[in-house]
């Protein structure tokens, strides 16, 4: 009697550890290489900061008026000035009846702004006349701001694109024309040699002879930094478990993982708080197939995020928003499809 | 009384008139929003954009919704929004991938001949420019399976977009969209504004419909129009 009772535990304990071993087969764990630029993820030696932009400027409407203006004078291009909208969220806004992509938005409480003078005149096929490009588009863009009044410290400008907008049309004999319509210039901010990402940057558009068509000034006056103290940092180590951690969990399915990119920075939420975090791109390989086909197609993707490094970090990062949960399909749904053209 | 009962009645008349007559001119649109894999914050990029709208459909992403039964899905739509893993002309689901060159082969055919006028898809280099491929636009609109069937504009990405900038593109490209700024203005605003220095968006459109926006949009253009050009940022 007593045997059997044994014999029985035995062959339950047997059959979970089969159920445990397949289905540790099924979950494959593919392991993350390091590409070899990658150095190794540590806070020794670093300048820590933490950085609070102003976030109480609060904006009058004369003020709001006075660098749309100032703006439109540059551009040459009129908003319609009486029509000045206040939004929600301290969101100040001017348009323009003629062009639906023309738009002034500023935030009242740090007085970042886009402005888009309007694309309207560009949709032509031809190429701007006297657009400059290249190397010669920076020193007009750094006029620009100039003029402005919105010329940083060089120390915290890092000049990250040199570029432009063209537009192609296939030609009746299916040949591409290529049209070039905008140079664009961006800057990027550095605080104390670190790079910032997230929300900060200068991105200005121009068009004929270097006229201004855009310029995104999100560059928050710096009111208070801080030297973080050791005891508020996680450890190294800590860093680089919670980024293997976070890959895993992202590449499900992935057949390779290679971190090519893990990078002291800093953030910037746009709500007002800078902070140090360690930024870190992988990308995932992948290859798929539909039910009905015999190759896989395959590709790559990045995944990329940040981990912050302070114990109680004040930014909002990416990965802390959240969002309602999309449904799943329900087998055989159908609408009625509804013209409004 | 009798005289001012009856003028209440007529007030009371018109007052349902005019708000019929308000109704009727507002905009009425439908969104749809699919969300392409789990796990990697894409619910989150889609959801940012819907959440500007009242809108109709947000589900995990299968194939079906892009090909054979896309008159109940994405052409259902006035505007659809995909967020997830791609690839030039290829978008990766729940359950596989389509291949945007020939997911109009079904008899729901492409996307415009029931509904849609606007794709967006915030997924990498979905929608190829003239510097990545040299054919950058037959896989668009070559008969017979092509997704160009009344379609206006298809917005996307030609290099790599990031996952740590995407829900942060859509949310502010989500505000524009619902405020009736240009369509694919607003979607380089919103690169330029959120995204990082060496995310480049395209745009491919029917020429006539370069002037769009979510509520004031042109006819649609032939369901066997060849013509295209793109918008494409380097």
């Amino acid at each position: 009697m007593k045997d059997s009772k044994y014999i029985k535990s035995f062959i339950l304990v047997l059959l979970m550890g089969i159920a445990i071993i397949s289905c540790a087969q099924k979950q494959i764990v593919v392991k993350i290489e390091y590409d070899q630029s990658v150095g190794p993820v540590t806070l020794k030696d670093k300048t820590i900061q933490t950085y609070s932009v102003n976030f109480n400027k609060n904006l009058s409407k004369e003020s709001v008026l006075e660098r749309a203006k100032q703006l439109t004078n540059v551009s040459s291009k009129p908003l319609d000035f009486d029509k000045l909208q206040e939004m929600e969220g301290g969101l100040m806004v001017l348009r323009s009846e003629k062009d639906p992509s023309a738009s002034f938005e500023i935030d009242t409480k740090s007085g970042n702004f886009l402005y888009n003078s309007g694309l309207s005149e560009y949709k032509k096929n031809n190429n701007t006349p006297d657009l400059i490009l290249g190397e010669k588009a920076l020193s007009i863009a750094l006029q620009h701001l100039e003029k402005l009044g919105l010329l940083p410290s060089k120390q915290e400008m890092n000049l990250a694109h040199i570029g432009g907008l063209d537009m192609a049309v296939l030609k009746d004999d299916n040949t591409t024309e290529v049209y070039k319509k905008l140079a664009t210039v961006r800057y990027n901010r550095i605080l104390d040699d670190v790079p910032v990402m997230g929300d900060s940057r200068i991105v200005l558009q121009m068009g004929e002879m270097g006229n201004l068509v855009g310029l995104i000034h999100y560059w928050g006056e710096i009111t208070d930094r801080r030297k973080v103290e050791t005891g508020e940092l996680i450890a190294n180590k800590e860093i680089k478990a919670e980024a293997e951690k976070r890959i895993k969990l992202a590449a499900n399915g992935a057949k390779r993982i290679i971190v090519e990119k893990a990078n002291f920075v800093l953030y910037d939420d746009g709500k007002g708080q800078i902070e140090p975090a360690y930024y870190i791109q992988a990308r995932f390989y992948y290859e798929v197939k539909n039910k009905d086909e015999k190759e896989y197609r395959k590709y790559d993707i990045p995944y990329d995020f940040y981990v912050p490094i302070l114990k109680k970090p004040l930014a909002f990062y990416p990965h802390m928003e959240t969002a309602n949960k999309p449904s799943m399909e329900v087998s055989g749904s159908e609408i009625t499809p509804k013209d409004d053209e | 009384m009798k005289i001012s009962k009856l003028l209440y009645v007529f007030l009371g008349y018109c007052f349902i008139i005019l708000l019929l007559i308000v109704n009727a001119n507002a905009i009425d649109r439908e969104e749809g929003g699919y969300v392409g894999c789990e796990g990697q914050g894409h619910d989150v990029v889609v959801y940012n954009f819907l959440k500007h709208f009242s809108y109709e459909q947000y589900y995990w992403g299968n194939r079906h919704q892009w090909t054979y039964n896309n008159n109940n899905r994405v052409d259902a739509m006035d505007f659809a929004i995909f967020a997830g893993h791609g690839n030039m002309w290829l978008i990766a689901l729940l359950d596989g991938y389509v291949d945007l060159a020939t997911a109009g082969s079904s008899s729901h055919k492409g996307y415009g001949d029931i509904d849609c006028e606007f794709v967006a898809f915030e997924s990498c280099k979905v929608v190829p420019s003239p510097l990545d491929a040299t054919d950058w636009y037959s896989n668009w609109t070559s008969e017979p399976d092509d997704v160009f069937d009344g379609l206006h504009q298809a917005l996307g990405f030609r290099t790599d977009s990031y996952q740590s900038t995407d829900q942060s593109v859509t949310d502010y490209f989500g505000s524009r969209i619902r405020d009736n700024y240009g369509v694919w203005e607003s979607w380089f605003d919103a690169i330029n504004a959120r995204a990082a220095s060496d995310e480049m968006g395209s745009a491919v459109m029917h020429p006539t419909c370069d002037g769009d926006t979510y509520g004031n949009f042109v006819s649609d253009p032939s369901e066997t129009s060849t013509s295209l050009r793109v918008w494409y940022q380097y």
